[in-house]
């Protein structure tokens, strides 16, 4: 196995400097070809706004560039961007101050390689690298990035191998360890106290109180589940009114708000005011007029538009305000970390177990080659010999002679290919040493 | 293999593992050897209670048994649930119910026999009068469970905790309707159940309307049709109506074992 690995993420590098290096998706295919040309056949690249990372790959054992020399390729890169005044992402705009020499990159830069290359790839797959531990966005970027390589052709045995076993162990991790549970974002862990109250959604009226941004977005995903009605309330009657054109939605007028109050079965509540607009007064008046109907709060504005006594009446089900979501989503986090060591552990697991299973791979066509070539001498010089000897064996003597050049054969080989089997679990580069010594190397190598 | 030699104990034990196993699932949720540990001891656990009450099959019987015939149907509605609902914790809430109703069935087992007085006739009587209870016992246990399961997930909504993947519950609402049908079910099944039991009583002389389980029967019928009432008149929905099907279930054992320390003259013979 040669790879290896050489990147940035968000603990390395700084922001500014990890925006000017990310490469949008019309520049990958340039980019992508430009290492091949000068690295080495296999290339994929995986960029985020929290990393760049560059996986190189050759089935030879030929050198793999080093951080050093890819630092000063990417800086060079950098220059020329800088020049043209254009973000490496293509899009015009964010300045380059300055350019950047090779060696100041490559402080920033880290480097693995094989074994470690692997798992390294395997903890960014099951998002054990992320800012956010168990994200599970990173494990679709890394699928987009293996895709784009793909397309290009850019990708080989190796890296194939390799990034279609980073997706079945992100899989593994998610599902066997709890590093991925619960959600992050307020918007879905909003939602998934909703579905805790609510079994169908389809006879519910959503009311969104106010325009904002989290308010929006919230609504969004909520939209997934196709409520019966949405109502857009807002001070602002034109913004209500794009946003329930947006989201097929029926605009409320500000001023019948109780009334309002008393459809909704669902409210998101994200308006700008500075008071609290829903008091536990107000809402008492309204209640006995829902029939008993469940309520749901959630309430993403700060500072808050629901009155917290609210959450005392019996008549509401649930009442969730920014600082809560906050909080459970710590909690969320908390827990997600208590599983790292068992995620860790997988992840260590898989990556023997992928090595293991490479080594067998890629030995198995080195060894039928050996055992060819030999094949090959071992007749050529058992020919040259019975040959000389001709008419003066008998058939016995014949096999005699042949069984003991196989034995000879066979008992050359057995060393030399059980160290191999040993040494290539153990990562290390015998094969490609025998590969040489028996001038066994094929050009497609 | 000798089916009566099957005794309470194995099958309370079977579904006693299975329960410690549902525990243990709220802190490894995503440990599949211990779901399939709690799937194959409720089935087991269900095997050995159907070899026992079949081995040991009567047309009627006392309370014990009824009790036995009781948690043998929540024990199987409790395994449907466990195998439809994958990730809710469904075992952890009906096995105590079902391991009480066995408990409770064994110690009065044997206490109360057959009414000795009835007459051949009366036969199909007392069968569809102890069917019908046995049913809308059902009922009651059902919209029990759902009423617990109810105050749990309503007290972690209101205390705004995170959820994890341990204890999951179905949503207010599901369990609102479950409750719901359960007392609707119960209350026609256990209020014919009763009046046949009335219908019996009638002809004696000696059974009066303060008899404990006239009284105790009848109670339940007026819970019933109060919580019926809060559900469809007055639209409660909320934790009110989940204390209410507690009650009713506690009413409902109340019901079946009330001979045990109080006189009745349920059993045809004059109390205990």
């Amino acid at each position: 196995m040669n790879v290896t690995v050489i990147g940035a993420n968000h603990r390395t590098m700084p922001m500014g400097l990890r925006e000017r290096l990310a490469v949008g998706r019309e520049q990958m295919p340039t980019m992508l070809t430009e290492l091949q040309a000068r690295f080495a056949p296999e290339v994929v690249v995986l960029s985020t706004c929290n990393r760049f990372e560059v996986y190189l790959a050759r089935l030879s054992g030929e050198l793999l560039p080093s951080a050093a020399v890819l630092a000063e390729w990417l800086a060079a890169r950098l220059t020329t961007a800088s020049t043209q005044s254009l973000h490496p992402s293509g899009s015009a705009g964010l300045p380059v101050s300055a350019g950047i020499t090779a060696v100041e990159l490559q402080r920033y830069l880290y480097q693995y390689q094989q074994r470690e290359a692997v798992r390294h790839l395997f903890r960014v797959a099951c998002g054990l690298d992320s800012l956010v531990v168990g994200e599970d966005q990173i494990a679709n970027q890394v699928k987009s990035a293996y895709e784009q390589a793909q397309q290009v052709g850019t990708v080989g045995p190796l890296l194939h191998a390799l990034f279609q076993q980073a997706r079945v162990v992100s899989k593994r991790v998610r599902r066997e360890t709890g590093v991925a549970q619960g959600k992050m974002s307020v918007a879905s862990l909003g939602l998934d106290y909703l579905r805790q109250v609510f079994a169908s959604f389809r006879d519910k009226t959503v009311l969104l109180l106010g325009a904002g941004k989290i308010g929006e977005l919230t609504l969004k995903h909520l939209l997934a589940l196709r409520p019966k009605r949405v109502l857009v309330c807002n001070r602002s009657r034109h913004k209500a009114e794009i946003l329930a054109q947006a989201y097929q939605g029926e605009v409320w007028p500000w001023d019948r708000l109780d009334d309002a109050l008393v459809e909704a079965d669902i409210i998101l509540s994200a308006t700008g005011s500075q008071e609290v607009v829903v008091t536990r007064q107000r809402l008492e008046k309204v209640l006995p007029n829902r029939l008993g109907r469940r309520m749901a709060i959630l309430d993403l504005a700060v500072p808050r538009d629901f009155d917290p006594a609210i959450a005392e009446l019996e008549e509401v089900d649930l009442l969730l305000n920014v600082d809560d979501l906050h909080r459970i989503r710590d909690e969320v986090l908390r827990e997600r970390l208590k599983h790292v060591p068992a995620a860790e552990a997988l992840v260590q697991s898989e990556t023997d177990s992928f090595i293991a299973d490479w080594a067998r791979r890629s030995l198995g066509p080195a060894i039928a080659r050996l055992c060819q070539e030999w094949e090959r001498i071992r007749l050529e010089v058992q020919q040259q010999c019975l040959s000389r000897l001709n008419g003066k064996l008998s058939p016995e003597d014949l096999a005699i002679i042949e069984g003991a050049f196989r034995l000879l054969q066979n008992k050359y080989l057995h060393v030399p290919l059980t160290a191999l089997r040993e040494e290539v679990q153990r990562g290390g580069r015998l094969l490609e040493a025998l590969l040489r010594l028996f001038g066994l190397h094929t050009s497609s190598d | 293999m000798d089916w009566n030699r099957v005794s309470v104990i194995c099958f309370a034990a079977s579904y006693g593992v299975a329960w410690l196993a549902e525990v243990l699932r709220l802190w490894k949720p995503d440990w599949k050897p211990l779901r399939l540990v709690m799937l194959g001891f409720t089935a087991a656990g269900l095997v050995a209670h159907t070899a026992y009450l079949a081995t040991r099959w009567a047309p009627i019987g006392g309370e014990g048994r009824s009790l036995m015939w009781l948690a043998w149907i929540v024990a199987f509605l409790g395994l449907y649930g466990a195998v439809h609902y994958r990730r809710i914790a469904w075992a952890l809430f009906v096995l105590p119910v079902v391991l009480g109703l066995i408990t409770l069935g064994s110690s009065l087992a044997g206490k109360q026999g057959l009414p000795s007085l009835v007459g051949p006739m009366d036969t199909w009587l007392i069968t569809a009068h102890v069917a019908l209870l046995i049913l809308g016992g059902v009922g009651v246990c059902v919209s029990f469970i759902a009423g617990v399961m109810y105050l749990v997930q309503s007290w972690r909504l209101r205390h705004k905790q995170a959820l994890g993947n341990g204890l999951r519950l179905l949503s207010l609402e599901r369990l609102e309707a479950m409750i719901r049908h359960g007392v609707a079910w119960a209350f026609p099944l256990w209020t014919a159940g009763v009046v046949m039991g009335l219908i019996m009583l009638w002809p004696r002389q000696e059974w009066s309307w303060f008899d404990p389980k006239v009284l105790s029967g009848a109670l339940l019928v007026v819970v019933f049709a109060l919580l019926l009432d809060l559900r469809y008149r007055q639209h409660e929905r909320g934790r009110r109506f989940a204390w209410g099907a507690i009650l009713a279930f506690v009413l409902l054992l109340l019901a079946l074992s009330i001979e045990t320390f109080a006189p009745s003259w349920h059993r045809f013979g004059g109390g205990s």
